[in-house]
């Protein structure tokens, strides 16, 4: 499928792509953290929140550590992959100590020495003097949680032509010494462009199916808030002014008020040359896919992700290949399996306005879902007709070709036409259309 | 910054440096023929003070070999090195100086085409200029001196916590001082070709071995090892060019053609879009 023409080498990257669609300003700007934060932060996009800038040795003798919060990033504006940057995890026993992400403790003549390298230029790109600044750190998903080790792990999404083109999501390893790296050996798992699903994964260059310290699968993991972490991207990639590059984002998480948890994408970094390796990580040919939007007029950023959702969908469930929705109508046919797992055909009303899926309870019996082993629960409900013991059962149904294992209550459907009635919490990533003729059909 | 400097220094060290260079590389022509017992003062002495003696270096005498006619535009850079040559510029300088494009624009299609990644085009074409003043052997060990000096440098200012120029500058101090030792040592243990070697392609390793303590910093240990392999295995291969008979005659007897077929070779590498051959090893995998 993929042939080698397919694929982006380094030398058609710098000769077609970058030096012919970014300008000298963006790359300017995407060289120094610190231009790309104040772009984005004028152009009111999240970034993490900066604590304090350091442009010379002076500011840092005079600079007040312990006014800092217990967890911050100290990084150089310029650094080259990844170097430079020192994570600092929680306060130390007393004040003026920390405690960083690989577990040494730090005190303030360490962070001083530290900005001072960075000021001297130890990393960057031309061992030029350097600014060094301090921001807020971007925690761990806990969806990440059992697939990375120490450090934050990041999107990575490749933008061309205001197109998502491509995408990885990097993981820390204890190889890589918290760094999403690839290079140092963090893990990089290629990304399903229409639903955001990790497909496989790769460290170095060859291909890993489980996490390495912790043995956690990394296919199938579904990258929180995708819609907005591709929204970010491309407008990023616009502000900037950056016609092929990567954006990489990491999703800060905050528990709100009522203690639900919710992420906010947040742009790191931005990068005017990106990396190759994402192609590993995807098992597709980077060329190709350029090749194909190259030159398209893309009117709006909605329109831009549609189209790379639906170009460069990998998965091959219906989901992803009709660009991250299913779509149906309120009338459905669906498969319910029975307690043996062989499915039957049964009809069935989509209905967004109930809560919990109900089936006919005949048909229950039927399949053999009303056995005592398969009752969830029973609850009472109050209907039109009064309180009423309802059981719960589990039941495993196909809806457009996408297994839903739900909890549906068992209710009396017999002088119903359609015995089933799936709700919204069970239609998630479904588009509801109603058809030509539905909307004039009764049941 | 420090490009500049080093550019700068070699401005200055040019002309004695590739004049040594050349010696050397006559001289060591000289020992593999048979007449060759001539040494280095005599060679150079006689070039520069008797343009007309009998006894020429083995590039006069090609030049010599060889008819050209008229002045056309075919020819006019070998009737101009003849006539250089005749008023006592030195042929080898004229052959280094011809050859360093071919080597510049080798190490730029084995970055474009192969996928070496080596320090860019200057070390490595620094390092075959240095390698072909010392010899391949004496370079390749001043080399290792170098870099396991810096290595080792890197290890002990690591712990003293120094900010990074003054840690960079005791880099240096530790790098001089192994150099020194060796060359002082190599008297003792009948090395002599070691110590005859001069200044200018010392002072090259010791300037790039902040480049080898870079690498070492920033990459990871095996890309570090990688960059360093790739960048000697393309030194030395420049240097075997810089040195060899029959290339040093073909550019010397054909300037014109063969500046005119790098500046191609240059254009071509330049423009080619394709997949590098370590590129394609690398992504063998996804090829289906």
């Amino acid at each position: 499928m993929t042939k080698f023409s397919d694929i982006l080498g380094m030398n058609a990257r710098n000769h077609l792509y970058q030096s012919k669609y970014n300008s000298r300003k963006g790359k300017r700007a995407a060289d120094s953290k610190l231009v790309t934060k104040s772009i984005l932060k004028k152009a009111k996009l999240p970034v993490p929140r900066l604590h304090r800038i350091f442009k010379n040795e002076r500011v840092v003798e005079r600079f007040d550590f312990t006014n800092l919060p217990d967890s911050f990033v100290i990084k150089p504006s310029q650094g080259l992959g990844g170097e430079g940057i020192l994570v600092v995890d929680r306060g130390g026993e007393f004040a003026g100590e920390w405690v960083s992400v690989d577990g040494n403790k730090l005190t303030v003549n360490d962070l001083r020495l530290h900005i001072l390298d960075i000021l001297a230029g130890k990393y960057s790109m031309l061992d030029l003097p350097d600014k060094a600044f301090i921001e807020e750190r971007v925690r761990v998903h806990p969806r990440f949680e059992p697939i990375s080790c120490q450090g934050t792990p990041d999107v990575g999404v490749l933008v061309f032509n205001k197109i998502p083109v491509m995408a990885f999501l990097r993981l820390p390893t204890k190889e890589s010494h918290g760094k999403a790296n690839m290079f140092q050996g963090a893990v990089a798992c290629g990304v399903d462009m229409a639903t955001g699903v990790t497909t496989k994964a790769v460290k170095y260059t060859s291909e890993v199916k489980f996490f390495p310290d912790s043995r956690r699968r990394l296919a199938g993991i579904h990258i929180p808030r995708w819609e907005e972490v591709l929204e970010l991207a491309v407008t990023t990639a616009e502000a900037v002014g950056l016609g092929y590059c990567r954006v990489d984002i990491a999703l800060q998480p905050r528990t709100t008020k009522t203690g639900k948890l919710k992420s906010t994408p947040m742009v790191l970094e931005v990068n005017a040359q990106p990396g190759l390796k994402i192609q590993l990580a995807n098992e597709a040919g980077l060329k190709r896919r350029l090749e194909r939007v190259e030159g398209l007029p893309v009117k709006t950023v909605k329109q831009g992700i549609n189209i790379g959702k639906q170009l460069f969908a990998a998965r091959d469930e219906d989901e992803s290949i009709e660009g991250g929705w299913l779509n149906i109508g309120i009338f459905e046919e669906v498969e319910v399996e029975n307690f043996l797992g062989e499915k039957q055909q049964i009809k069935a009303k989509i209905d967004s306005g109930a809560f919990r899926t109900s089936i006919d309870e005949g048909l229950a019996r039927k399949l053999g879902l009303m056995d005592p082993e398969n009752i969830l629960w029973e609850r009472s409900y109050r209907s039109a007709l009064g309180r009423e013991e309802r059981e719960v059962v589990g039941v495993t149904f196909y809806l457009k070709g996408k297994k839903i294992k739900t909890a549906a209550s068992v209710s009396d459907r017999s002088k119903l036409k359609r015995p089933m009635i799936i709700a919204r919490r069970d239609l998630l990533g479904f588009s509801i259309r109603v058809k030509e003729g539905e909307a004039g059909q009764e049941a | 910054m420090k490009r500049i400097a080093i550019i700068f220094l070699l401005l200055f060290l040019a002309p004695t440096a590739v004049g040594a260079a050349a010696a050397e590389a006559t001289a060591s022509a000289e020992m593999a023929t048979p007449a060759g017992t001539l040494s280095i003062e005599a060679v150079t002495k006689q070039d520069i003070t008797e343009r007309t003696s009998a006894v020429k270096g083995r590039l006069e005498g090609y030049l010599d070999e060889k008819e050209i006619g008229k002045l056309s535009w075919l020819n006019f850079l070998q009737q101009a090195i003849r006539q250089a040559v005749d008023k006592g510029v030195s042929a080898n300088t004229i052959v280094l100086v011809l050859l360093f494009p071919l080597v510049a624009g080798l190490i730029a299609a084995a970055r474009h085409l192969i996928g070496l990644t080596g320090f860019g085009i200057f070390v490595p074409a620094m390092l075959s200029v240095a390698f072909v003043a010392t010899g391949i052997k004496v370079g390749i060990i001043m080399f290792a001196v170098v870099f396991l000096g810096a290595s080792l440098a890197r290890k002990v200012t690591e712990r003293l916590k120094l900010q990074y120029l003054p840690r960079m500058a005791l880099m240096m101090w530790l790098v001089s001082a192994a150099v020194l030792a060796v060359l002082l040592g190599a008297v003792n243990i009948n090395l002599g070709s070691l110590s005859a070697v001069s200044i200018f392609p010392i002072l090259i390793l010791m300037l790039l071995s902040e480049n080898f303590i870079e690498v070492q910093t920033g990459k990871s240990r095996h890309e570090a090892v990688q960059v360093m392999i790739q960048t000697l295995v393309m030194a030395i291969i420049g240097a075997v060019i810089l040195k060899t008979n029959w290339v040093q005659k073909l550019v010397l007897l054909n300037p014109e053609i063969s500046l005119l077929v790098m500046a191609l070779l240059d254009i071509y590498v330049g423009r080619y879009t394709g997949l590098r051959a370590l590129e394609m090893w690398k992504f063998r995998k996804i090829i289906k």
